[in-house]
């Protein structure tokens, strides 16, 4: 799944992003840089096979140095999660489902909010100087 | 010193043993018992306890005056006193009612208490193991013979009532389990006595605990009454029972003092 | 005070004020023969001094005077308790404790009646998880423990190999309570070591102490700690903060996460003298720094000691802690989604457990 879903997020989002990046709180499987003009947004994502609970709480963590996070599930296990769509309407994190067919579809599209620690926020975009205005569509992650 | 004694009569024993009763001339009337020892404990400890006992020098015990074990014939000679008094076993009626049990174990623990702390268990209490002198107080027998023979031969001891099984032994002496006799054991034979002692009849015995098992099955399966339709339970004694009753030593009293203390508190 | 000889040097602990030593004693920490990593070896009863190479059949000719070393180094610091040493296998063989008998506690007794000296005697256990879970195996080590009649208590550790931070098994909590239960019916002393959190929980059975370690892997027993690990990198631990009142300690991560969302923040987190810093905005929460352990050790040591002492209304505070705590955790759920090592996902065990432990009071 992640391998698909990488070449997903490059050949649609660019590539201004990190794989599995370690030293923050918890290791997002993709952190996603996408530049405009001055603002920076830091977008996370948390793919899980079926654990929705588990990579909730995950992507909860990724909103210490994310402007976005997301759980990204397979589809096939993506009916529990939306079963409780209401816990990420709480805790704002986004919810997709994708396949194999690299079919990306955003069930919970949520807000952009201020990363919650300053520290790991300058962090990680330090590690991610690379980021760059070539990133694109990354508005359609965020309501 | 055997070779002084004049041989009076053969006291009723059998089985492993045979008994005597002699005459001394300097010390007097003395019981002989010779027998043969079959036990898995080893020569060595066997040795090491029977030093032990002939040093000890208490009212609670017959005075030994000779304690052989002939390591090549696997025997065993001992000598001493002749106790005048009651066996526990005919003299039940005299110790009834909780305060006289008490008392007489608060002595009996007392005399106990001096093997215990040689770090010896006596393995073999019972009623007919305990001799009531004229004036009350216990005098334990048969201290040195329990660790000569292993359970099988306990079984096979013949008393004067018929073929002798283990009725005051502990879980632990029934299951053979080695490394868990301790003086903890003893207090389980206690406990058997106590209660017995109260309501007249053996407290594991199936007819009255009402089931269709042995009395040593009874003992393994902890199974016991502590009143019967004639006797009411009476606190005191049910703790008792319940403290050293127990299948695991841990559940028991864990030394004489706690139990000492327990007792001390009735009287 | 118990002293961690992995922790300082011997000679440095003999040069400590006699004060601090005085009320406490040694966690001998001789559970493995022939590793001594760090400042273990400092200490003279540790095999490797005797002999290089040490195994166990050298314990043959050598327990007698390894347990007078054991014994003389304690002597020597004016230690309240003289403690026996334990030895840990990964799985205990069936021989350990006669082995156990024969090698550490009957030489060591032995010295120290010899000697007349007026101390008493606690045995170190290792209790395994088998031990709470496996009835057998709890019969024989209890039997094993109450027959000893020269010691006059315990130092009793509970082996942790949970991955959680916080113990959730029902079973090997309310075993553990019970066994410390059957202690004290024996009228033995127990200290508790390498607690946690579920200090609390076990001061219910009535134990004479726990302990509060000072770092994470005093607080959990693992044998790691006193292993040469050179092939693992060691992680460094995120950094956390205890609350008394939630139970808990808290990733600071998520304490940052609850600055923004929720305004009354701070209130969730005990006073001390170290947290006007810790709460300042430029303070850099990193698992080195001393104030979230003085912290902890100021606060936990003040909710120890401010249990009740009479075992029933301990139980029934302890039941409105854990009430209250769980009320709080929801509170906070409202805005902020803790993982289970920083949410109260243990509460709702441990509230069972003193249920059941309550129950067992009552037979």
């Amino acid at each position: 799944m992640s391998f698909l879903f990488e070449k997903f997020l490059k050949a649609n989002f660019g590539n201004s992003y990190l794989k599995e990046c370690q030293g923050l709180f918890g290791v997002p499987d993709f952190v996603f840089c996408a530049k405009q003009k001055k603002d920076v947004s830091i977008i996370s994502f948390e793919l899980k096979l079926k654990n929705w609970k588990r990579a909730a709480k995950q992507a909860f963590r990724y909103k210490s140095f994310s402007h976005v996070s997301y759980v990204v599930l397979a589809s096939r296990s993506a009916n529990a999660a939306l079963n409780n769509i209401e816990i990420f309407e709480k805790y704002n994190i986004g919810l997709a489902k994708f396949d194999n067919n690299s079919d990306f579809e955003i069930l919970f599209k949520p807000e952009s909010n201020l990363p919650y620690s300053e520290n790991l926020h300058q962090k990680i975009v330090e590690s991610l100087s690379m980021c760059s205005e070539k990133s694109k569509n990354i508005q359609t992650l965020v309501r | 010193m055997i070779k002084d004694c004049v041989i009076i009569r053969e006291l009723p024993q059998g089985g492993q043993k045979s008994v005597y009763l002699a005459e001394h001339p300097q010390v007097g009337t003395v019981v002989i018992k010779r027998g043969a020892i079959k036990s898995f404990i080893s020569l060595e400890r066997i040795k090491r306890e029977v030093e032990l006992l002939s040093e000890l020098k208490s009212e609670f015990y017959p005075q030994q005056y000779h304690f052989n074990i002939d390591i090549k014939t696997k025997e065993f000679e001992i000598v001493e006193d002749y106790i005048e008094g009651q066996v526990l076993r005919d003299a039940m009626l005299l110790f009834k009612t909780p305060k006289e049990i008490f008392t007489l174990f608060s002595s009996l623990v007392k005399g106990l208490s001096i093997i215990w702390d040689k770090n010896i268990v006596h393995r073999d209490l019972k009623p007919e193991n305990i001799i009531i002198r004229p004036d009350g107080m216990p005098c334990i027998i048969d201290l040195g013979i329990a660790r000569f023979l292993d359970l099988e031969s306990l079984t096979k001891t013949i008393s004067p009532m018929g073929p002798c099984t283990p009725i005051y032994a502990a879980p632990e002496q029934l299951s053979n389990n080695k490394n868990l006799i301790d003086p903890r054991t003893d207090f389980f034979g206690l406990g058997i006595i106590a209660l017995e002692l109260y309501l007249g009849v053996h407290p594991f015995d199936p007819v009255f605990v009402g089931n269709n098992y042995s009395i040593v099955e009874n003992i393994m399966q902890n199974k016991y009454i502590v009143e019967t339709s004639s006797v009411k339970p009476y606190d005191a004694i049910t703790e008792i029972a319940k403290k050293t009753l127990q299948t695991q030593p841990y559940n028991r009293f864990r030394n004489y003092r706690m139990l000492n203390a327990f007792i001390a508190n009735q009287i | 005070m118990i002293f961690s000889p992995v922790n300082i040097d011997a000679d440095k602990l003999l040069a400590l004020d006699g004060k601090l030593k005085q009320s406490g004693f040694l966690d001998p920490q001789l559970y493995l023969l022939n590793e001594a990593k760090g400042t273990l070896d400092t200490y003279p009863y540790f095999p490797g001094n005797l002999k290089p190479d040490f195994t166990t059949p050298d314990l043959d000719n050598s327990h007698i005077q390894l347990a007078q070393l054991c014994v003389d180094y304690q002597i020597m610091n004016g230690f309240h308790y003289l403690v026996i040493p334990a030895r840990y296998y990964t799985d205990n063989p069936t021989t350990y404790f006669a082995q156990s008998t024969e090698y550490f506690v009957t030489p060591f007794c032995d010295y120290v009646r010899e000697n007349k000296i007026q101390k008493k005697i606690l045995l170190s256990v290792i209790v395994k998880t088998i031990m709470l879970t496996d009835e057998q195996k709890r019969n024989e080590v209890l039997n094993w423990i109450t027959g000893h009649q020269d010691i006059e208590g315990v130092y009793l550790i509970f082996e942790n190999n949970f991955s959680s931070k916080q113990i959730k098994d029902f079973d090997y909590l309310l075993n553990a309570l019970k066994f410390i239960k059957i202690l004290k019916d024996n009228q033995m002393e127990v200290h508790l070591g390498y607690n946690n959190t579920e200090a609390l929980l076990f001061s219910i059975a009535m134990p004479d102490s726990v302990s509060i370690g000072s770092y994470e892997n005093l607080r959990s027993f693992g044998i790691k700690r006193f292993q040469d690990m050179e092939k693992s990198p060691m992680r460094a631990p995120n950094a956390r903060l205890y609350s008394t009142q939630l139970l808990q300690w808290v990733d600071y991560e998520y304490i940052q996460a609850m600055k923004v969302l929720m305004p009354d923040y701070e209130h969730y987190f005990d006073n001390s003298e170290f947290k006007p810093l810790m709460f300042k905005p430029e303070f850099k929460w990193h698992f080195a720094k001393p104030e979230p352990y003085k912290h902890y050790f100021y606060v936990f040591d003040k909710q120890i000691k401010s249990l009740p002492n009479i075992q029933e209304n301990r139980i029934e505070e302890l039941k409105l802690t854990i009430k209250n705590a769980l009320k709080l955790f929801k509170e906070i759920e409202t805005k902020v989604l803790l993982d289970d090592d920083s949410n109260g996902s243990h509460l709702p065990t441990w509230f069972n457990v003193i249920n059941a432990f309550q129950n067992e009071l009552t037979i």
